[in-house]
């Protein structure tokens, strides 16, 4: 349907041309292109900084403490961090899904994305299962 | 994109290398280690699948959280 019949733009003053050639097929393609570039960026920058930010708390605990225990917080925040990602990722595997043109891109797509929740799903149960560890431990001291 | 996000994935595996070898050799804990270093490797893993990954970093992606998730059913487990 025309977009001069579901707005009535010519009292905008906006030219019903120019407006249908911003939602052209390729200019949504390369929009959608761009915000899929930068939600991903956004998951991979959480990943990293969660995964750097472990790493140097795990080197702390392991030179101070002796118990094992004591990396059972440290697993909980990275978890979180990963699984804060993996969101990230999935908005941008949802996103692509608006520009995947063939089954071949739409099956690789799927297989991603099929991993991805997946992994957040185990990823939600251990934070889960350490966060009752963590008051178990809590509790008994 | 791709070079950056697969250095910062190469960063992660060495990291989680560098925590295995140092939880093994300075307390003899390689268990808890282990489990830190798979939880750096996963992040390696979600770093490739970004942007258009191919089949192999799929693959690669299943197989490090399987292993992971076995070692924690053991490690639950006994």
């Amino acid at each position: 349907m025309p977009f001069s019949c579901v707005l009535p733009l010519h009292y905008l003053g906006v030219s019903v041309s120019a407006v249908e050639g911003f939602f052209s097929e390729a200019t949504v393609r390369a929009i959608v292109d761009v915000l899929v570039r930068l939600v991903e960026a956004a998951g991979a920058i959480v990943i990293f900084a969660g995964a750097s930010i472990g790493f140097v708390r795990f080197v702390a605990v392991a030179v101070r403490t002796r118990s094992a225990g004591a990396f059972v917080p440290l697993r909980l925040e990275l978890g979180r961090y990963l699984a804060l990602g993996l969101e990230f990722q999935l908005a941008g595997d949802i996103l692509r899904t608006a520009i995947a043109p063939t089954f071949v891109e739409i099956g690789q797509l799927a297989a991603v994305a099929a991993i991805r929740t997946a992994l957040n799903f185990f990823l939600a149960r251990e934070i889960a299962e350490q966060r009752a560890e963590l008051e178990r431990d809590s509790s008994a001291t | 994109m791709t070079a950056v996000t697969d250095a910062l994935a190469l960063a992660c595996t060495a990291a989680g290398l560098l925590a295995v070898a140092l939880e093994g050799m300075t307390g003899g804990r390689w268990r808890a280690g282990l489990m830190f270093g798979l939880d750096l490797w996963v992040a390696a893993a979600l770093l490739r699948l970004s942007g258009a990954p191919d089949l192999r970093a799929v693959a690669a992606a299943a197989a490090v959280i399987t292993a992971r998730r076995l070692v924690e059913v053991r490690r639950l487990g006994g």
